[in-house]
């Protein structure tokens, strides 16, 4: 059994979400309540691989809200997750893939020293923060997707935003080694993390994001953005390749602008239906196929039997970690999401 | 001990009524759910902000606290569908009684480093696990656990 532990992308969303599903209690209720509120299992499916082998799986809605974090209930945004954890423990699942912000919230506050939740120690060896996965999709989405917008990458700019994070550094490496990409652009908000991250590629140029953007010919948004951003398109380059890795997609640039292409990155479409209810929930355009990578690599370790943290912590992805979930994706029926 | 007879007198009155009335289930709900669960969440959260002493002790009695919640669920989950109807009636009239309990003390606990949410979020991890032990749908549960705490 595999699972996922995710989370709405707003107080909003969690109360029009609520009422969808028929639980009115939770649905007119304020932050307070949610930062009460306990992990749930919402959903219970079955994937089939393109190999034809199937395996069954269990999403955990932490109730972790970004506006905790905006709000600064710190302490309410680790117990959701640790709580999610442990349920998902306690339920006997062999590997969860903790998306959105949950991986984000376990590294940032260091919930790697807290194993004892209520009654049950964790075992990490249980998690994945699926990052790998979605590092190696969103390259492959940069790959694939920017000659279909005129950019030849091996003479053009990628600006990566959230350079230093753990998808970020991925990237980074692939896009270098893979990718043959001209020039690479780090950005983020720690100059020590970037200076390491620049001195390990021996390649890129650090700089702040109002300076990087009007350079770039790919842009790809790994940062933590509980809030969301404002991007002044006529700044930008044209072509200009977007492709926003984050949960929730809140880069705000207009669709409709000539010459900006925005691709919702790190999502993956199955060959195959999928017969869960969750993926309605978050605004996919086909529910029935589209996932989150990180959610997909909790998919393959189960298929491949796994069982072990495979993405964790913060700027330990190689490339060939990226090569074996990569082969993996696409042999069980996988491609990057390109449209 | 004033105080804990005032704390404790609505569930204790309620238990009263239920065993006069021979309602063997409203009594195991509060006594053995209500009761049990509130003492572990109030001994989970208490747990980090104690002093090394008093936090081995409690550690101690959470464990036997656990083993009392689970007698009445065993009794509970084999005479599940006898009981249900009267476990919905008895959760609907003496959950939002912990609510009222979680308030009164909340000043109280903050000072010791116990915030009310998670309080709150204890209980109901624990309470429902019980009623999911029980028999009771991952839906029921949660309709369950959140009962009264709207208006709380």
């Amino acid at each position: 059994m595999f699972g996922l532990i995710g989370h709405l992308t707003s107080l909003e969303h969690a109360k029009s979400v609520a009422k969808d599903l028929g639980y009115p209690e939770y649905a007119d209720q304020g932050l307070d309540f949610w930062c009460s509120a306990p992990p749930q299992i919402v959903d219970h499916f079955k994937v089939v691989s393109a190999t034809g082998q199937t395996i069954e799986g269990k999403y955990v809605e932490s109730c972790f809200l970004p506006e905790m974090l905006a709000n600064r209930r710190i302490k309410a945004a680790t117990r959701k997750i640790l709580n999610a954890m442990a349920h998902a423990q306690k339920n006997g699942i062999n590997i969860t893939a903790l998306g959105g912000f949950s991986s984000i919230i376990f590294e940032n506050f260091k919930l790697d020293q807290i194993k004892r939740v209520r009654n049950l120690d964790l075992d990490f060896k249980k998690f994945t923060t699926g990052n790998t996965h979605t590092a190696y999709i969103i390259c492959k989405q940069v790959e694939a997707a920017a000659p279909k917008c005129g950019i030849d990458l091996s003479q053009s700019t990628v600006a990566v935003c959230g350079a230093t994070g753990d998808i970020g550094s991925a990237v980074c490496r692939w896009l270098k080694a893979r990718s043959g990409v001209k020039e690479l652009l780090l950005v983020a908000r720690n100059q020590e993390r970037l200076n390491d991250l620049r001195a390990e590629l021996d390649f890129g140029r650090v700089l702040p994001m109002d300076e990087a953007l009007p350079l770039a010919d790919v842009v790809v948004w790994v940062a933590s953005l509980p809030k969301g951003l404002n991007v002044d398109v006529n700044r930008l380059k044209q072509p200009c390749l977007m492709v926003d890795g984050g949960y929730p997609k809140n880069i705000d640039v207009t669709f409709n602008h000539p010459g900006i292409h925005v691709l919702k990155g790190g999502i993956v479409e199955h060959s195959l239906d999928i017969d869960w209810h969750i993926m309605n929930i978050v605004n996919m355009d086909v529910p029935g196929r589209q996932l989150f990578a990180c959610f997909a690599e909790s998919m393959l370790l189960e298929f491949e039997k796994l069982h072990t943290n495979f993405s964790w912590g913060r700027n330990q992805i190689t490339l060939e970690k990226m090569d074996l979930i990569g082969e993996a994706s696409v042999r069980h029926g996988f491609r990057p999401l390109l449209t | 001990m004033p105080f804990a007879k005032e704390f404790f007198a609505q569930l204790h009155d309620n238990f009263q009524t239920a065993l006069a009335e021979g309602n063997i289930v409203t009594c195991l709900l509060i006594q053995s759910l209500i009761i049990e669960t509130f003492a572990i969440a109030a001994y989970n959260i208490y747990i980090p902000v104690a002093d090394d002493f008093a936090r081995k002790i409690t550690e101690g009695v959470v464990k036997d606290e656990y083993l009392h919640l689970n007698f009445g669920e065993e009794w509970l989950k084999a005479n599940f569908e006898t009981a249900k109807a009267e476990l919905e009636t008895a959760n609907r009239a003496n959950l939002p009684l912990v609510w009222k309990m979680l308030n009164e003390v909340e000043d109280d606990a903050a000072v010791l480093g116990m915030e009310k949410d998670a309080l709150v979020e204890d209980f109901m991890i624990t309470y429902g696990e019980a009623l999911s032990n029980i028999g009771f749908s991952s839906r029921e549960v949660m309709r369950l656990s959140a009962q009264g705490l709207a208006a709380a």
